[in-house]
Order: C-alpha cells, then sequence, then structure tokens
C-alpha cells in the first residue's frame, strides 16, 4: 500500500513538473502572442491534468449541470472579486492607495478577463490540482502549506520578483487550494483566481477605475495581512466540514 | 477527486518530502530554464539608436527632429514598442499614457516607438487622435526594434539613469506593474 502511494506520488510529481515544462516550453514558442502562449498553456494543463485524474468536478460525484457549475464558479468569482475590493479599501484605509477616476477601457478589461481566465486553467490545474494530488498523503492542511509554498516558488526568481510578492503568492496559493478542498474541484477556485488576476490588474489599473499604490501593488503589510487572514479563513472553511475523507 | 492515502512509515515519509521538495524546487526552476532571450538582456547596457520623433516632440526639438536614447542618458526610460495595428498595443496606449502624465517631472521619460511599415498605419494620427502626450519615434528602418530583438507587441523595455535594462515585458502590462519597475529603474 505504501509502495503504491509513494509510486503514485512520485509519478504526479514527475508529471507535473513535464507538464510545468511544457508551458514554458509553449509560453516561449509562442512568445509573440501572449494569448496564444497562454492559451496553448491552457490546453496542455486541461490535457496533461486530465490524464492523471485531475477533474474540474469531483467524478465519485453526480455529473453536475451548468447551472451548478455556474454557482460554483460564481461563488469562486465573487470571493477573488471581493479579495481585490478588499486589498483596495485596506490600501485606501492605510494610506497606502489613491483611486483615480477615468474613463472605462473596454478594450483593457475584455483582453484581461480573457488572459485572466486562461492563466487561471493553468495554474489551478498545475499548481494546485496537481500540487494536491501529489500531496494526498499528507494531512490535507500539509497539502495547502504546499500549495501556498508551489505557489511562491512558481514566481521564483522572475525578473527580479519581490519577496513580498512570493509571500502574498503563497497566501493567494493557499487560498485557492482551499477552495479546491471546500469544492472538491476547479470551478469554485478557477472562478476566483480569473477574478482577481483581472480585478486586481485590468479592472483596477485603468480599466474600471485606477488604483495607485504607494509601495507594490499587492505586496504592502497591510495587504499582505489581509491575504494571510483570507488564507488561513479559507483553510478553515475548507477542512472544518469538508476534509479528506479516511 | 483528491482522496488522503496514509503513508505512515518514516521512510515514506522522507520519500515523500523529498519528492514534495523535488516539485518546488522544479517549479521554481523550469521558468528560468525557459525565460527566452529578454532575461538575459536585463541587466546589461541598452543599445542606443536614433529615430525621427513623429508627434509630441515639443520637449525635444519639436516633431521631424531626431532622438536618441543617449540624448536621455541621466534619466530613467520606458520604451514601449507598438503599431497602429496592434489591438494589445491600442488597449495599453492609455495606461502608457497616465504612466508619462504621472511620472514626466520625475527624471523619466516615456517614447513610443512605432514600428508600423511604410503604408500600414498613422503613429501621428493616433497619437493625436487618443490624446497622447508621450514623444512618438518612427522606426521604419526596424534600427530600434532589431537592437531590442523585439519579436511581439507591445514589448515595454525599462531603462535605468545608468543606461542598464531593468526589465522587458511583452504583452499588456498593468499600471501598477510599470510602476515597480520604474522605481526600480531610478
Amino acid at each position: 500500500m505504501i509502495e503504491r502511494a509513494a509510486r503514485d506520488q512520485a509519478k504526479v510529481v514527475l508529471w507535473t513538473l513535464g507538464l510545468w515544462g511544457s508551458v514554458q516550453l509553449a509560453g516561449l514558442i509562442f512568445a509573440r502572442s501572449q494569448s496564444g502562449g497562454l492559451a496553448v498553456a491552457a490546453v496542455i494543463a486541461e490535457l496533461g491534468a486530465g490524464y492523471i485524474g485531475i477533474a474540474w468536478s469531483d467524478p465519485l460525484a453526480p455529473i453536475p449541470n451548468w447551472t451548478a457549475i455556474a454557482r460554483r464558479a460564481g461563488m469562486g468569482a465573487g470571493l477573488g472579486a471581493a479579495m481585490a475590493a478588499l486589498t483596495v479599501v485596506v490600501g485606501l484605509a492605510a494610506h497606502a492607495a489613491i483611486v483615480v477616476a477615468g474613463p472605462t477601457a473596454m478594450a483593457t478589461l475584455a483582453l484581461g478577463l480573457g488572459l485572466a481566465a486562461l492563466g487561471a486553467v493553468r495554474d489551478e490545474l498545475l499548481l494546485r490540482g496537481m500540487v494536491l494530488r501529489a500531496t494526498r498523503s499528507l494531512p490535507a492542511w500539509g497539502g495547502l502549506l504546499v500549495c501556498g509554498a508551489a505557489a511562491a516558488a512558481a514566481r521564483f526568481g522572475l525578473d527580479g520578483a519581490p519577496t513580498l510578492a512570493m509571500a502574498a503568492d503563497a497566501a493567494r496559493g493557499v487560498a485557492f487550494g482551499a477552495l479546491w478542498r471546500r469544492d472538491r474541484g476547479a470551478w469554485m477556485p478557477w472562478g476566483a483566481n480569473t477574478a482577481w488576476a483581472w480585478a486586481a490588474g485590468p479592472g483596477s489599473h485603468g480599466g474600471l477605475v485606477d488604483v495607485r499604490f504607494a509601495a507594490e501593488p499587492v505586496a504592502d503589510a497591510p495587504t499582505l495581512a489581509l491575504l494571510g487572514t483570507a488564507a488561513l479563513a479559507a483553510s478553515i472553511w475548507a477542512l472544518r466540514d469538508h476534509g479528506p475523507k479516511k | 477527486m483528491i482522496e488522503a492515502i496514509p503513508l505512515r512509515s518514516t521512510r515514506g515519509g522522507l520519500q515523500s518530502a523529498g519528492l514534495v521538495a523535488l516539485l518546488l524546487v522544479g517549479l521554481a526552476l523550469l521558468p528560468r530554464l525557459f525565460a527566452g532571450r529578454e532575461a538575459s538582456r536585463v541587466g546589461r547596457s541598452a543599445p542606443d539608436f536614433r529615430l525621427p520623433i513623429v508627434a509630441n516632440g515639443g520637449e525635444f526639438g519639436g516633431d521631424g527632429a531626431s532622438l536618441g536614447l543617449s540624448d536621455v542618458r541621466g534619466r530613467a526610460a520606458l520604451l514601449v514598442f507598438w503599431a497602429t495595428w496592434c489591438m494589445p498595443c491600442r488597449a495599453e496606449a492609455p495606461v502608457i499614457n497616465e504612466v508619462s502624465r504621472r511620472w514626466h517631472d520625475r527624471n523619466v521619460v516615456v517614447l513610443g516607438i512605432d514600428t508600423d511599415e511604410p503604408g500600414q498605419g498613422d503613429p501621428r494620427e493616433f497619437a493625436v487622435a487618443r490624446g497622447l502626450v508621450y514623444p512618438i519615434l518612427r522606426d521604419q528602418s526596424a534600427e530600434a526594434s532589431h537592437a531590442y530583438d523585439v519579436e511581439a507587441l507591445p514589448t515595454l523595455v525599462v531603462i535605468s539613469t545608468l543606461g542598464k535594462i531593468v526589465a522587458i515585458r511583452t504583452g499588456v502590462t498593468g499600471d501598477g506593474e510599470i510602476d515597480r519597475l520604474i522605481r526600480q529603474a531610478l
């Protein structure tokens, strides 16, 4: 039993790294088109994660209809958008940000939404779904911590990524991992990731409003405290009633 | 979906921890392996170029004058490679415009480098119609595009006050990210 579990874990880890390398290669090949690179990465993640058994919905549960799927994704989107909005509110309250009114840039918003959705498919399947699968021998909270570490590792060393931004990524990794656990699938965390990336990116940087932060936008102390609290709250919510069946 | 499999032995625990460590190291290192040519250019001296100004050249001798990177040495520079036909560039233009307004008095210069081929589009007309305030240079001979190895549009190059490349970004870059990079360049 133990050997089988170890073999299974090794297989998932190697498969995850193979897919992660493939999406990086796709980004390099499609360097001329960010959207093209993200679309190919999403397809690779979907096919690769599907092969190893990572599903958007719990395969042991009845097949969800589109209403149920929309409800799960919508709930995640609400949580992600609320998190982004809270980040701005905390920044404003701490005098770390100001909001400047400006014209709504529909093209930026539409393009940003598409890119956020594709990026979320890649990240949720590879950095959460596969990671949770690779750590299922650990206690549930251990898997969530590894999700956080994986999110930070994925950013490590990328063009001077600051340490605080890695900490913010880690907190989001834990929170989205917790949503995976709660949802028993990808729809809720995908919605949350998409909404967060869209609202914290083009939505609050000239698309809907122009929020100007005094320091690193998502990595100042109040924001990190907020993200950390959100990660903790999501973990408690996810693990309290919906922990893994032993 | 994801069910827990107990792994209780010490040896099994160590194996599991080792595999998790391998996973994390791989996730961190693989993006660097495939980082592309842009990453290798960061930290190097920014190549000089000289191009004609087609719009908003008031500060640099007016439209029709030529402007080189050497003319703005000592200031942080944001080079934005774009074209009139490029939809993401059009989406990004208002963001760059705001960045230019915000940083203009703080030792930062924003230069739009139009890469339209002859007959493809009129960058001056575009700049006037969109109310752009930063200087637009025309790179018809692709001198600057080749010097910076531009493969995708828009491409944004951030250059420090010391003339070193701080960052290269392709695709639409957010306002906050641009601000962060400019702070790094100052």
